[in-house]
């Protein structure tokens, strides 16, 4: 159809007067097809989908109000225009004419020039439709496939675990707010919820890489202080500046029972305690992500001293900005008194939900109430992650060595794990293992970073306040550091149908021997300062310690047991 | 020019108008007016001899009547249909012989102006 | 929502007023307001006393304008904000971007 040339339904009893408005609209080059009463213009519509209808308004067998009636209901999202011819004069009739469906009307006598320009107004009114219905398929198809792509990308994660709990409408894609779990190598998790600003897909398409850097890094082992740092200077890179994200994320280590939480630009996460039922805020002290460069931009994670059944709750501000028919705010009273009241400390997730639904009422939420929470549990209920990777599976390097050294700089600077650990998987054999890997290496060098080096003594930990002093040390020792070493030297050789893994890690300190703190308290103890080493023991084949206890050294033998055989707790 | 000159038969720079439009098919056009305003004139005359005339098909049929003779530009005629239109709406058909009868003489009389100035 | 622009008396400085509901609706009014302002402010004053609410697409503006003030280097005051505004930026710490009085 060329842009100029429309079909026109002309439906008019009267001899004359159609004959008249055929030639009309003819002479402007469009088709005519004509209908001599309503009903005959009902099937004509049918038969050929017509651009723009003229209406006589009364007709035999079914006049104009009632065919325009059902052509409308016909039409659907089709923008049919229908123009109402008529010499009824009073206000009600014409009325009438609009409001069974009409867009507008002619008097008789036909003024030629007015209907000429209608028709032409009413044309463009029809393609501009066509193209806006057009571009709306286009929009929701990519917005499909986007969803599938986003889908991929960001449900590859651990949200199904038994302890871990989320709310995400099914469209939060195109509202900004992303979700995200995933394992860390220790067996521990780590939890993203993000909130970009704005709506659609501009919003949308800053998650993809924040998911991206999220499982990538999580998966290695990387620090939640890389992963934000890493997360921070992409989106502040390729978003523009308007466009940042809120977030906050939380590091469960179900080992060392502790939870490291950031939060930039969400609501206060809440820390909620099973035993005793208190709440700790853990308010937002930094900007979102993707404000700052990444000269400026330092994570500082905030250390906290976690039971078995002790919960996280993390969520976007659209919870505490529900608003009700009234107007009013959910707002944080409302949501603590739900944490205050709880009797089942299971069943804080759903209420919540519940309140905020019951809240809002009939008014529609202006934002998601996206939430996410996760309880503290033993490693045993959650086992170790399966680690996905996407090297070939073909030997690897069996016969091997190698060692580092990492002077004061470096240990303030560099984690080498994810280094370590991406060289050790290159071997066929220990790729299921990464998670068994990283677990010891992790365990025996923090031991020697902290205790070895940095002269950290275990016992802080006990208190929960001296839990959070212990790692302000840490932090802070780390950065005056001048002196000090840690040296890793790692062997492969091949041995029977598999092969061996020895780590020796040794620590420029004085060795335990020298502090009250001897092999078998760290390991008998089952407090928080031993529960790493005891697992370790359980995870080797051999580990032993120098005298001096500032060299450890553990060997592990390949193929081994699955995890569920070792009986973790036994 | 409806309004301003209700006294006039035809309005004749709308026919003039209509000739150019149709071209050849002008002369069919007044043929097929003039059928259809006999055929709605019988109509109208038959309606009020029933003993109870129906006054929405007389409305109506008036209001078509006089539609197309707006269009074909017979503008005193139109108004005469008009007026039966307006009676019919109030329900006053039982005072419509006079306004029938002059809408025949002046039908006839338009029949006669059009056939001898634009057939 | 309005967004209104009063330069004090020397023209180097220029006061933003915000009127009602401070969100993605006043995208175009507010950045207008920056653009076409003389090339020589050299300080910013957001008057939020009148703004009773803003939204992450508000944080979203604020930082363009301090991009625009010169980002770093920038001079932006907000001042009188309800507990609400209050609020908001403060869970989002624009109080190490920008002077919040």
């Amino acid at each position: 159809m060329s842009s100029a040339s429309l079909t026109i339904l002309i439906a008019d009893d009267n001899n004359t007067d159609r004959r008249i408005l055929s030639a009309i609209v003819q002479q402007e080059g469009h088709k005519v097809v004509e209908a001599t009463n309503g009903e005959e213009a009902l099937e004509r519509f049918n038969e050929s989908v017509p651009d723009i209808i003229l209406m006589d308004a009364l007709m035999p067998k079914m006049n104009g109000f009632e065919a325009s009636r059902l052509i409308k209901q016909r039409a659907g999202n089709q923008l049919v225009p229908i123009i109402f011819l008529t010499s009824l004069q009073d206000a009600s009739s014409l009325a009438n004419c609009l409001e069974s469906g009409g867009d507008d009307f002619m008097s008789k006598p036909y003024n030629r020039v007015i209907l000429k320009a209608k028709i032409n107004a009413f044309g463009r009114m029809r393609r501009m439709h066509d193209q806006l219905q057009s571009h709306n398929r286009q929009m929701l198809l990519e917005q499909q496939v986007a969803k599938t792509v986003f889908d991929n990308v960001a449900h590859s994660g651990c949200l199904a675990l038994p302890n871990l709990r989320h709310s995400l409408s099914p469209l939060a894609v195109f509202n900004g707010d992303t979700v995200l779990a995933e394992r860390k190598p220790d067996g521990g998790i780590s939890l993203f919820l993000g909130d970009f600003t704005g709506h659609g897909l501009p919003a949308a398409i800053g998650a993809m890489p924040v998911a991206e850097i999220f499982y990538g890094m999580t998966q290695k082992g990387f620090a939640m202080e890389d992963v934000l740092r890493e997360i921070n200077a992409k989106l502040y890179t390729i978003l523009p500046t308007e466009v940042f994200c809120c977030g906050a994320m939380v590091d469960l280590d179900v080992t060392n029972k502790m939870a490291r939480i950031w939060v930039g630009g969400v609501p206060s996460v809440y820390l909620y305690r099973g035993d005793s039922g208190a709440v700790e805020k853990v308010a937002s002290s930094n900007l979102p992500l993707g404000v700052l460069p990444s000269r400026r931009f330092s994570p500082q994670p905030n250390d906290y001293r976690m039971h078995n059944g002790d919960r996280v709750f993390l969520w976007s501000d659209g919870i505490v900005e529900s608003h009700n028919e009234a107007g009013e705010l959910f707002g944080e009273e409302r949501l603590d008194a739900l944490f205050t009241h709880a009797t089942d400390p299971d069943r804080i997730f759903d209420d919540i939900l519940v309140a905020v639904d019951q809240f809002i009422g009939g008014s529609r939420p202006d934002d998601d109430t996206t939430l996410l929470s996760a309880t503290m549990v033993d490693l045993d209920v959650i086992g170790l992650p399966l680690l996905h990777s996407n090297k070939a599976s073909i030997g690897g390097p069996m016969d091997w060595q190698m060692n580092l050294q990492l002077g004061p700089q470096s240990l303030g600077a560099f984690n080498p794990l994810p280094l370590v650990l991406n060289i050790l998987t290159e071997v066929e054999g220990l790729r299921s293992l990464s998670g068994h890997l990283y677990t010891v290496l992790a365990e025996l060098f923090n031991n020697a970073l902290e205790h070895g080096v940095l002269g950290l003594d275990s016992k802080l930990k006990q208190d929960s306040q001296g839990f959070a002093q212990y790692y302000q040390l840490r932090e802070q020792r780390l950065a005056d550091l001048t002196s000090g070493q840690v040296c890793l030297d790692i062997s492969h050789r091949p041995l029977g149908n598999g092969g061996e893994l020895t780590f020796e890690i040794t620590d420029s300190g004085p060795g335990f021997a020298h502090s009250h703190q001897d092999l078998a308290y760290l390991t008998d103890n089952p407090d928080y300062s031993g529960r790493g080493l005891a697992l370790v023991r359980r995870l080797c084949d051999e580990l032993d310690f120098n005298d001096a206890g500032n060299r450890v050294r553990a060997t592990l033998c390949w193929p081994r047991p699955a995890w569920s055989e070792l009986h973790l707790n036994g | 020019m409806t309004a301003d000159q209700p006294d006039q038969h035809l309005d004749d720079a709308a026919l003039t108008d209509l000739r150019d439009l149709l071209e050849d098919d002008f002369s069919d056009l007044i043929e097929t007016f003039l059928g259809d305003a006999r055929e709605r004139y019988t109509e109208l005359v038959a309606l009020n001899q029933h003993p109870e005339p129906d006054a929405q098909t007389v409305r109506g049929t008036a209001h078509s009547f006089k539609g197309s003779c707006l269009n074909v530009g017979v503008t005193r005629l139109a108004q005469l249909c008009r007026r039966l239109e307006e009676m019919a709406n109030a329900d006053q058909l039982d005072s419509v012989d006079s306004l029938l009868a002059d809408i025949g003489t002046e039908l006839t009389e338009v029949e006669r102006l059009l056939r001898s100035q634009y057939l | 929502m309005t967004v209104s622009a009063i330069p004090n008396d020397n023209g180097t400085e220029i006061t933003i007023k915000i009127t009602g509901r401070f969100d993605f609706s006043s995208h175009q009014e507010f950045r207008q307001i920056y653009e076409n302002a003389a090339p020589d402010i050299q300080g910013y004053t957001i008057d939020m006393s009148e703004a009773t609410y803003l939204d992450s697409s508000a944080l979203g503006m604020l930082l363009l304008l301090r991009d625009h003030a010169g980002g770093d280097n920038s001079d932006i005051r907000i001042v009188n904000c309800n507990e609400d505004v209050r609020k908001i930026l403060s869970i989002s710490n624009f109080g190490q971007l920008f002077r919040i009085e």
